[in-house]
């Protein structure tokens, strides 16, 4: 009796609140409004409100679920598995869609089989976003990385990465996916792998040239990002969609190393960024002893707009039908579509400067030279002694040509003074009739008389008929990914 | 110009590209091309009054800084100011922000949507389930064994902090 007594009083008070304070003007929307309303707040506080009254009860399961781990237990964040088993519990109980659903807080071996449940529910429940990361360091996944190359510990992909069951790929809701330090299987052989997915990004994930192979024919795909990816030598792109490419590589690690990009048929790549620098815990650089030189083929890319080259490249290649030819040696326009193109360039590297000179003469409507001054200098020697050529020093003799007229804009970042670096700067001053800015950054305030000096050049090539602003300044930004980030100057 | 009558018969006469942030409002408009002036006179029968005034004030903050100009190229000081202006718009009490909530929806302004969803969203957050029945009125009409047991038992992991 006690306990009936006790309802009775504290459902009185809550109703005596309402009639002092007018009527329950949220319930009154239609529940669409409401589950938008739930789907804003994170998961616990939206499932809280299923105490509300019979109404609420249900009415959290059916908003869209945003689900983040890293807010299920926000006072006790030791416990991973319970957030892992939190987010079981809540998939479990949720009728769907699920909108987004982030997964970043297991390690443990033992919880393996509950992502396979997980995985199974939420493409059962029409998830569209996956985010999946593994609560591994970096150093771990490297370490791992290296065992599995030497071979020394057959299992330790076995029992370390998770690897994700062929069945997920089969989720026909999925849009975006992300994976972190994780596996996909040699079986992943799907006809109609995630047709709806039109982002993924790849973190430290051990793929394989099936994968790949499939990864491409997804048929909405537009945007692929990998980073530090171990498996394929060879990435051959073939997707009538895709939009964006970012393929991040160590050049320290050879496990990670890619050795050819092709692109073979791909009418709607519009940005394609390749970068070889190395995660910040990488090996020092005089562990390293080899550089390789990755390959780059185009045969098809007619809307390619944006490149971006922070690597070693050998040589670019061009396809035309099946005849291959280097971008040095062919004058023709075949990237008429790029307009702006960022490379990492170490003016002792005559390969590099010469695959320049090349995508310059090949791109015509280029409006945008972003140059990053290569500041790894051990790495730049390898290079040197790799080539063992002559460097170059001046553009003018070795490059003839008047391709330039569509320039407006040139940066170069880590500016450090050296005389090549001026003469370039000065070529495109007397070969780019339309450039209206110039703008050069350095880093160092040791470098001022270095400075002074090139401003003086700059200034006396420039004629007086040309409107070109000239800006030279000091700047700590580097980022390589920071590629447009000066383009609004 | 376009006229909008309000539930209580109030008029509000709205530029037409002010008012074409509505996609229902820029839809009946689209429909409606090249008619007669009296048919530029829109009905929102299901709002009163006091909501188009908030709207309109909205439309013409938003109108004078268009979204997609706010993304690409807006300077952050500006960004800023705007987002301090939305604060202090969706500063209003819950009954209002139902209306507006209600409103949004049926003129269809996404953005206005989203911003008055989340306020409402922020006002529930970090409450207990009572303060969130008490602050939205809402009549609860469980049993003692529901809400003791029941509720709290079929999502354990709700509760589990609280309870520990």
């Amino acid at each position: 009796m006690a306990p009936r007594l006790r309802k009775t009083r504290r459902a009185s008070s809550r109703k005596k609140a309402k009639s002092e304070n007018g009527c329950d003007y949220i319930s009154s929307l239609p529940e669409v409004l409401l589950t938008s309303i739930l789907s804003s707040l994170p998961i616990k506080e939206a499932a809280r409100t299923s105490v509300l009254s019979s109404r609420w009860r249900h009415l959290w399961k059916s908003a869209p679920l945003h689900l983040d781990d890293s807010f299920l237990n926000l006072d006790n964040p030791d416990l991973d598995d319970s957030s892992c088993e939190a987010a079981y519990n809540i998939i479990q109980a949720h009728m769907g869609p699920i909108e987004y659903c982030n997964l970043s807080k297991i390690d443990d071996r033992d919880l393996y089989p509950t992502i396979n449940s997980i995985l199974r529910q939420l493409s059962q429940k029409k998830i569209k976003h996956l985010s999946l990361s593994f609560n591994k360091t970096w150093e771990r996944m490297v370490d791992i990385h290296i065992r599995v190359l030497e071979a020394r510990d057959g299992n330790i992909l076995e029992r370390q990465v998770y690897k994700v069951r062929p069945s997920f790929f089969k989720c026909k809701s999925l849009k975006q996916l992300d994976l972190f330090c994780c596996r996909v299987s040699k079986n992943t052989n799907l006809a109609n792998m995630l047709p709806n997915l039109k982002e993924i990004n790849l973190e430290y994930v051990f793929l394989n040239d099936v994968f790949m192979d499939r990864l491409f024919s997804c048929p909405n795909l537009e945007k692929v990002k990998m980073y530090y990816c171990c498996g394929p030598k060879q990435v051959q792109i073939r997707s009538r969609k895709l939009r964006e490419l970012v393929i991040t590589y160590g050049i320290h690690f050879p496990y990670v190393f890619v050795e050819e990009i092709f692109i073979d048929d791909a009418p709607s790549l519009e940005v394609l960024t390749i970068d070889d620098t190395p995660c910040h815990f990488a090996t020092p650089d005089h562990h390293i002893t080899n550089i390789m030189m990755m390959k780059l083929k185009i045969r098809t890319a007619p809307n390619l707009g944006q490149l971006g080259l922070y690597c070693y490249l050998g040589d670019v290649h061009f396809m035309h039908g099946d005849d291959d030819c280097l971008v040095t040696s062919s004058p023709s326009a075949l990237l008429p579509s790029l307009k702006a193109l960022s490379i990492r360039l170490a003016f002792c590297d005559q390969d590099m400067q010469s695959v320049l000179a090349g995508i310059l003469r090949c791109s015509p409507g280029l409006e945008y030279l972003h140059l990053k001054n290569s500041h790894r200098r051990v790495l730049d020697q390898a290079v040197l002694v790799h080539n063992k050529r002559e460097v170059l020093n001046s553009w003018n003799n070795q490059h003839n040509f008047d391709f330039l007229e569509n320039l407006q804009k040139f940066i170069m970042c880590d500016f450090r003074g050296c005389e090549p670096e001026v003469e370039f700067a000065c070529f495109l001053i007397e070969k780019a009739s339309a450039l209206k800015n110039i703008n050069i950054f350095y880093r160092y305030t040791c470098m001022d008389n270095f400075v002074k000096k090139a401003r003086l050049k700059l200034y006396s090539t420039v004629q007086a008929s040309n409107h070109l602003l000239i800006a030279i300044g000091k700047d700590v930004q580097t980022g390589v990914h920071g590629m447009f980030a000066y383009s609004n100057l | 110009m376009i006229t909008l009558i309000s539930s209580d018969k109030r008029k509000f006469h709205v530029l037409e590209e002010v008012a074409n942030q509505s996609l229902t409002i820029r839809d009946v408009i689209e429909d409606r091309r090249g008619r007669r002036r009296a048919d530029r006179i829109i009905l929102v029968t299901n709002i009163n009054s006091k909501i188009p005034e908030k709207v309109i004030v909205y439309w013409l903050r938003h109108f004078l800084m268009p979204e997609e100009i706010a993304h690409a190229s807006m300077s952050h000081k500006k960004a800023e100011k705007l987002k301090k202006w939305e604060a202090k718009f969706f500063d209003t009490d819950i009954d209002t922000l139902n209306d507006l909530i209600l409103a949004a929806d049926s003129l269809d302004i996404p953005s206005l949507f989203d911003g008055a969803c989340e306020k409402v969203s922020d006002i529930l957050k970090n409450r207990s389930a009572e303060e969130v029945g008490e602050i939205s009125k809402i009549e609860n009409e469980f049993t003692h064994e529901e809400e003791e047991e029941e509720i709290p038992s079929e999502n354990a992991w709700v509760w589990r902090n609280e309870f520990a």
